[in-house]
């Protein structure tokens, strides 16, 4: 057991009173891994003296009241040790008297002077205490420090059992209308595979005779079903999509098709809701529609969104254009909008038509996993993603460009949690 | 793929009183309570990739004693109590190092997230405050997200506390125990934001709270829960 060590201090006597937690506080920071404890008292001090086993450091400062020789004869033996520090004005014999009986014990040292009455004396006086208890008593040694290692992430498997389970990854692809090829990759992000949950992005993509049609979505992170509202929005809307087309077209039959895809993924979430008894909220997911209509020169686009993530396109001649504006606010939050999150009319004018006089070489929907980590301004945009695309996926023949495009998005990225996913319309 | 280089951070600032006041058990709860606080984010992968801290302490002045560091780079410092309570130097501190340390949104690029600063004091500031508040809540970049200040013991001065923050917490018993449970608390809350980055929730730094320990309680005007 280390003793105790006590720091006696009589604020008054000093040429200003002194704070003792300020004199204990210069021995602490000397001897970090020892607890000194300060007691403040006055010329009756050796009325409490502690009864465990210590070492007691007394700053005398005025003469001490009478009897003290008693007490502190009766007080002193090889558990209770007393160094003595004292500035000019008390009597070289009372001095004399703390030498003599202090000079018996273990370790003892002679009364201390205080010769400059200032913070440089009080700090040369717990300079000479510190010595003095270095070889006094063992002092602890300073826990060597423990290193901690930082946790890494783990890869669970999501649970194949469970009634609405998807695969981490997921890919598909088509030969499209016109000789345009389409390809999807999904991939679970470091969240979910940290907590073994599962991916809550989906994706589809469809054909008919004249359009390339291509649905994306990304679950909300904080709704149980995410995954399900997801999955549903994206299928629902390309089969009606696909359903909604007239056989010949018409330009304006794009317009109804993309709201007829908002309004069948809106409507099946909302009959899920309601057939499974589970809130609209759990199933939160963002959409994204397009139509590609490829046309004699150029191409007509069908788009909507809503939510985050974004739709672009690239001409080929490089002419890159960024056709939705996220839901977010860049300045105040990220909060996104959600499918459900209103009346399925608020979404009305976000079914868009575009018209390009050239044709386009890719067409890219991405939910915001990938798109946040693009960032997307102009040059950025063109060589991270189109370039990339070009020269890692798009160079392969169809088959193999799911893998690639998996691959692709599959990259470690600090501060990147989400599930990534793209889907690509090209034209090569 | 070529990604962005520049990743958002989730700044949180630890305001930390060392006046003479925190001396003995105090200052060592509370230099136990910022090795929890490290301990449990590096425990933590979304924390580590997005967490930065910074302490600043304030006694007769205040300082920056670790500028803003990486969860894996952090190391705890060495907490010493000493002198008086300037808390207005260590809220001009803080403005100044929110101006200097944090990236701001610009055009095009997302800067950093809000910063959370969490505020401990046990008694009443000694210097100049109110124009530094005052300049810290007129921000208009690098604006905070959460400021919770914990007020704890008997000679705290709430009514302070309220002029820089609606969100009080009063700590009246001061012990290892409790104030232990206060870094635990903020660790906590801590780690719920970082969580919270990629799940389209509400992402502008407020703290959903989370339920107090029993030893502390809320100290609003409005809502005394």
């Amino acid at each position: 057991m280390t003793p105790t060590v006590y720091l006696l201090v009589d604020p008054q006597g000093w040429p200003d009173p002194i704070d003792p937690e300020v004199v204990s506080a210069i021995l602490q920071a000397r001897l970090t891994t020892l607890e000194i404890r300060v007691r403040e008292v006055n010329d009756r001090w050796f009325e409490a003296l502690p009864t465990d086993e210590c070492v007691v450091f007394l700053l005398l400062t005025r003469p001490t009241a009478e009897g003290w020789q008693t007490a502190l004869n009766g007080w002193l033996d090889p558990r209770h040790r007393l160094y003595v520090l004292y500035i000019d004005g008390i009597s070289p014999n009372e001095i004399r008297e703390y030498a003599s009986l202090t000079a018996a014990q273990p370790i003892a040292r002679a009364p201390y002077r205080i010769a400059q009455h200032n913070a440089t004396g009080l700090e040369n006086a717990m300079v000479w205490a510190a010595t003095v208890l270095e070889k006094a008593i063992t002092i602890p040694l300073e826990p060597p420090p423990i290193k901690v290692t930082p946790a890494r992430w783990r890869h669970l498997a999501s649970n194949t059992q469970d009634v609405y389970y998807y695969p981490e990854n997921f890919t598909t692809s088509l030969a499209g209308a016109d000789g345009y090829q389409l390809v999807a990759a999904s991939h679970r992000g470091k969240t979910h595979a940290h907590q073994g949950t599962f991916r809550e992005d989906a994706t589809a993509i469809a054909t008919t005779a004249y359009w390339n049609i291509i649905a994306v979505a990304d679950g909300a992170g904080t709704a149980p079903l995410a995954r399900v509202g997801s999955n549903l929005a994206v299928t629902r809307a390309v089969a009606a999509m696909v359903a909604a087309m007239p056989d010949p077209p018409a330009t304006e039959d794009i317009s109804r098709a993309i709201w007829a895809g908002l309004r069948a993924a809106y409507q099946a979430i909302r009959a899920f809701s309601t057939e499974h008894d589970v809130s609209l909220g759990d199933l939160s997911t963002t959409l994204q529609l397009l139509i590609h209509w490829p046309q004699q020169t150029g191409c007509l686009l069908g788009v909507a969104h809503v939510g985050d993530g974004i739709v672009t396109a690239e001409t080929p001649d490089g002419q890159y254009y960024l056709l939705t504006d996220p839901d977010t606010d860049p300045d105040e939050s990220s909060r996104t909008l959600f499918l459900t999150s209103g009346p399925l009319r608020q979404w009305l004018e976000r079914a868009k038509v575009y018209q390009f006089d050239e044709p386009l070489d890719i067409v890219a929907l991405m939910t915001d996993g990938l798109s946040g980590d693009l960032e997307p301004y102009a040059d950025l945009l063109h060589t991270n993603l189109f370039e990339a695309l070009r020269d890692r996926v798009l160079c392969y023949p169809l088959p193999q460009r799911e893998q690639a495009l998996l691959a692709l998005i599959s990259y470690d990225r600090r501060g990147s949690f989400d599930d990534r996913t793209v889907t690509v319309l090209s034209r090569v | 793929m070529n990604t962005d280089e520049f990743v958002r951070r989730r700044p949180v600032y630890l305001l930390l009183d060392t006046s003479a006041s925190m001396f003995g058990a105090p200052i060592q709860a509370v230099q136990q309570g910022v090795t929890l606080i490290h301990r449990e984010l590096i425990n933590n992968p979304h924390a580590i990739e997005t967490v930065y801290l910074s302490v600043i302490t304030f006694d007769t002045t205040a300082k920056q004693i670790v500028p803003l560091t990486s969860v894996e780079t952090f190391t705890p410092p060495t907490l010493k109590a000493e002198g008086n309570t300037a808390l207005g130097a260590a809220i001009t501190l803080l403005n100044d190092a929110l101006d200097r340390e944090l990236q701001q949104n610009t055009e095009g690029r997302k800067g950093d997230y809000r910063p959370l600063i969490f505020m401990l004091t046990d008694g009443a500031p000694t210097d100049v405050w109110k124009d530094a508040v005052a300049k810290l809540k007129a921000r208009t970049i690098n604006k905070i997200g959460s400021l919770v200040a914990l007020g704890c013991g008997p000679n705290v001065n709430t009514e302070t506390l309220k002029a820089i923050t609606t969100d009080v917490i009063k700590m009246s018993d001061v012990s290892p125990d409790n104030l232990q449970q206060f870094f635990k608390w903020v660790s906590s809350s801590i780690q719920k934001t970082s969580q919270r980055i990629d799940s389209k929730a509400a992402d502008d730094g407020n703290l959903d709270a989370l339920p107090l320990p029993t030893v502390m309680k809320w100290d609003k005007d409005s809502n005394a829960s």
